[in-house]
């Protein structure tokens, strides 16, 4: 059953499920189906920004004074950002559009992939404002046993998902129509489902586990260009994790897909499992990042947490129990930095006091501060 | 008040009553509660409670997830008094 550009069947645009109805032809958002997902797309248009916009120039200053174990934090993270934004650049795209039923919601995984593709090029955008050869960072993503690992959890069940569609879609219409074909796509479905899943744990905990790194480094005055930036991606990823607790809980109702709604309460231990297990990883990715010692503020133990309470929060929105007993944020000023009806000032910006302080302090050459210690 | 829900962490039932001008959101932090938000302004779902009883308006068109008994504190006002339930 393969792929079709153009879909000339004859049948209701309107009455697809979500995925693996008939494949989209008209490009119409005159009726929707599910209005959510035009409404996140005019969302993410209006937050359309560029990376080239923010300026950079104090953070080489800032990452050359840096202890060699805080540049090793720093670098690895950007590393750890450089490869998700990399998978979600595409993974969307190529997962789900082959199989994608709705032209609303065929949009909404262009748009999201789309602004994906500004995280990656702001990645570039800070290495080379900070770095001297960025080339050697970028080689190292394939090269670095620690990032290698996550690339492995992060990309399992895209590319399962991927290879079963490819096999579904390259066999005959009779064999898919035959009670092979009908166990293939139910198995299918489930792929999709752990997916989705999956996808929720990387924008939803895995992001916010590196959107925490990247403000610790803020919250001390350093590397302030690169968490501006930071919040910009911080406030696409809060839309993209909305996106996809919608999906994943249409999915669970039934009532889009019948199926569906089986295979979620089928997988409902695959999903806490998948939850508990990137939680699992996410601390033991914490202990690489402070393996030379920690940095004022963060450490292993308090990301650990933090891991902890943001899996609980995630596993909560879509219903499910806590995993840790739901523990308080450790990291009380992630709020403000996450806060993004203030993204263009950094939350001491909007403390009169401390912006003159600071105000007086930018205009200081860096250098003549020597080792001055705030 | 609170309803232990795990080993270590409570929940919280707070009644609200009307007041035009103030989302749910704004009633608590008058109230002096450290509510985790984000957006403020409905998209990121970080304000999500649980609606115990009571009627609320949604306002703003928020476009977070938010299941059958959740409001948004941030994207919604109260209109007949209401009890909400969130995370201590
Ligand atoms: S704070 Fe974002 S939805 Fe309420
Ligand atoms: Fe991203
Ligand atoms: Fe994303």
């Amino acid at each position: 059953m393969s792929y079709k550009t153009f879909n000339q069947a004859d049948f209701n645009p309107f009455s697809q499920p979500m995925f693996f109805g008939e494949t989209v032809n008209v490009a119409r958002y005159d009726q929707q189906k599910y209005s959510i997902f035009e409404r996140l797309i005019e969302k993410q248009l209006s937050f359309f920004w560029r990376p080239e916009e923010v300026d950079l120039s104090g953070d080489r200053k800032d990452f050359i004074a840096l202890p060699e174990h805080e540049q090793h934090i720093f670098l690895s993270n950007l590393k750890y950002q450089t490869l998700l934004d990399s998978v979600q650049g595409r993974s969307p795209n190529v997962a789900l559009l082959p199989i994608v039923s709705l032209p609303e919601l065929e949009t909404w995984i262009e748009t999201w992939a789309f602004s994906e593709t500004i995280h990656s090029r702001s990645y570039t955008h800070i290495m080379r404002n900070v770095l001297t050869e960025p080339g050697k960072v970028f080689d190292d993503i394939v090269a670095n046993p620690a990032i290698v690992a996550r690339a492995t959890s992060v990309t399992r069940y895209y590319d399962e998902l991927i290879a079963q569609t490819q096999r579904y879609q390259t066999a005959s219409d009779e064999w898919c129509s035959g009670p092979e074909g009908k166990k293939a796509l139910r198995e299918l479905k489930r792929a999709l489902y752990l997916t989705m899943v999956s996808v929720n744990v990387l924008e939803a905990i895995r992001f916010y586990v590196s959107f925490a790194c990247s403000f610790a480094f803020a919250e001390r005055s350093k590397m302030e260009g690169n968490a501006k930036i930071i919040r910009f991606i911080a406030r696409d990823e809060a839309l993209h994790l909305t996106g996809t607790q919608h999906m994943l809980n249409l999915m669970a109702k039934g009532q889009d897909d019948p199926e569906m709604g089986e295979i979620a309460a089928e997988e409902q231990g695959t999903l806490v499992q998948i939850f508990k297990e990137a939680a699992e990883q996410e601390r033991e990715w914490a202990k690489y990042l402070f393996k030379d010692g920690s940095m004022i503020g963060l450490n292993a133990d308090i990301l650990g947490q933090y891991v902890e309470h943001i899996t609980d929060q995630r596993l909560a929105a879509l219903g499910q129990q806590p995993l840790f007993g739901a523990p308080k944020n450790p990291l009380p000023w992630m709020d403000a930095w996450l806060q993004s009806d203030s993204v263009q000032v950094a939350p001491q910006e909007t403390e009169i006091t401390t912006y003159l302080v600071g105000a007086i302090h930018s205009d200081v050459d860096a250098d003549a501060l020597g080792d001055f210690e705030l | 008040m609170s309803q232990q829900r795990s080993d270590n962490r409570s929940t919280r039932k707070v009644t609200l009553f009307p007041q035009r001008d103030k989302t749910v959101l704004q009633q608590l932090e008058d109230q002096g509660f450290q509510i985790p938000y984000q957006c403020r302004e409905g998209y990121c779902g970080a304000c999500r409670m649980t609606l115990i009883s009571g009627r609320i308006e949604e306002v703003g068109d928020p476009i977070a997830f938010c299941g059958a008994n959740d409001i948004l504190a941030c994207s919604c006002k109260v209109v007949v008094d209401a009890t909400v339930e969130f995370w201590d």
